[in-house]
């Protein structure tokens, strides 16, 4: 049995985005000590900008594949930044302990991986390219992946901060 | 058609996109355990040198209470207990000598007591520094005959921390004993000098000993003297080394300036 995206529910795929940039934007802002804040929450505010202009073209209706694809990309490369920030300061002696960690590892798994599952499609414009169960599926079991590991660091985050 | 050539090159990246990921994870945790680890060792590593130190201040402390004790017993004792003696006769037949025996009896102790009191903490390390007091161990060690031994200073030595001075102090003392102990020497230099560094030269025509003699006797447990010469300098940072040349034996100490 084939599965397609639901057009109808795509449009909330396109909200859930656009609030998770403010999710993981105060985390890593406040996980990397950026500062000035104004400025990388000005980065952030435009980022959001940029992805709704980009949807606004089918008024929010089809998934924006693309600026999920770039969002995913800008994860990555905070979560590398984050890893090395982690080695650097060498402020933990157990990293499993660490919540920002697990939350850290969750975002790369899954911002590594969607970024292609998001961005090939677009590539490559065809849809009838690919089948869709693959991507499907598999962006579903990353999506578990990254909510349990996520789930584990906001516990440890609430059990012994961070 | 497009789809079957499409289909696998999408999985494989996918899944090298995952394994890549994993991949750093894995990577972070590990380093991570392998850089605590480290630091774990070396913070042991720090422990039990420190313990060393410890362990060796402790017994050159005892050692040090145990020749006290010795050198009251057997010279200010003994003196003391000969002029008990002579002023211990009828008090209508004392005479004016066995008065002036007894007095200089006394005198004696008396000196011999501030001898050991200067031992303990000579004054003038506290009130005029390292360079003075090391100029009064080479006159004291003059006056004692034993050797003939000179002070040189090519240039003054600031004044460093008190727990310094004494620290590079008491290793001079330990060198200075150690030469009119076993190497008889005859003669003696002491030079002071500062570059970059303090450099307190000890020259000597007796028989001295080189690097790894000091290395393998500081290891032995009759070499405590030089542990002690060891750890002291440990504490203030400092260096030595053993040279001959030609004739004679060199001990340089290298102590680094108070402000770095």
């Amino acid at each position: 049995m084939k599965v397609y995206f639901n057009q109808n529910i795509q449009w909330a795929g396109n909200l859930f985005l656009a609030l998770e940039i403010f999710f993981f934007a105060a985390f890593f802002i406040n996980f990397l000590a950026a500062k000035p804040r104004w400025f990388y929450w000005l980065i952030t505010f435009l980022l959001l900008f940029w992805f709704l202009y980009e949807g606004a073209e089918s008024r929010f209706m089809v998934f924006n594949r693309f600026g999920a694809s770039v969002l995913c990309i800008t994860y990555s490369v905070l979560c590398l930044i984050s890893y090395w920030r982690i080695l650097r300061l060498q402020n933990y002696h157990f990293i499993e302990q660490s919540g920002a960690f697990w939350i850290i590892s969750g975002v790369f798994i899954y911002a590594s991986t969607s970024s292609i599952v998001f961005a090939l499609p677009e590539i490559l414009k065809d849809e009838t390219a690919f089948n869709v169960n693959v991507w499907w599926y598999f962006y579903i079991l990353i999506n578990i992946i990254r909510y349990v590991l996520i789930g584990i660091g906001l516990r440890l985050y609430a059990k012994y901060g961070d | 058609m497009l789809n079957m050539e499409i289909k696998p090159f999408f999985i494989i990246m996918l899944i090298a996109m995952l394994v890549m990921a994993i991949g750093v994870i894995l990577f972070v945790v590990l380093y991570q355990r392998r850089v605590i680890k480290h630091q774990l060792d070396l913070k042991l590593l720090n422990a039990q040198k420190e313990l060393e130190v410890l362990k060796a201040s402790i017994q050159s402390e005892e050692e040090e209470r145990k020749r006290i004790a010795q050198e009251l017993h057997d010279d200010v004792g003994a003196t003391l207990s000969s002029a008990r003696l002579f002023l211990n006769a009828d008090v209508n037949n004392i005479t004016a000598e066995q008065i002036i025996i007894s007095k200089k009896l006394i005198d004696d102790s008396l000196s011999k007591i501030r001898m050991v009191s200067y031992k303990l903490q000579p004054n003038t390390l506290i009130n005029l520094g390292l360079q003075s007091a090391l100029e009064n161990m080479i006159e004291i060690l003059n006056k004692s005959g034993t050797i003939k031994a000179t002070f040189e200073v090519y240039r003054d030595i600031p004044r460093m921390e008190s727990y310094a001075e004494l620290h590079v102090y008491r290793v001079v003392q330990e060198l200075l004993t150690n030469i009119t102990k076993y190497a008889n020497a005859t003669h003696l230099t002491l030079t002071l000098n500062l570059d970059s560094r303090i450099r307190i030269i000890l020259i000597h025509d007796g028989n001295g000993m080189t690097n790894e003699q000091f290395e393998e006797l500081s290891k032995s447990p009759k070499g405590q003297g030089l542990k002690n010469i060891k750890n002291r300098l440990r504490i203030v940072n400092g260096q030595i080394e053993f040279l001959k040349i030609e004739d004679y034996y060199r001990i340089l100490v290298f102590i680094p300036l108070p402000n770095e």
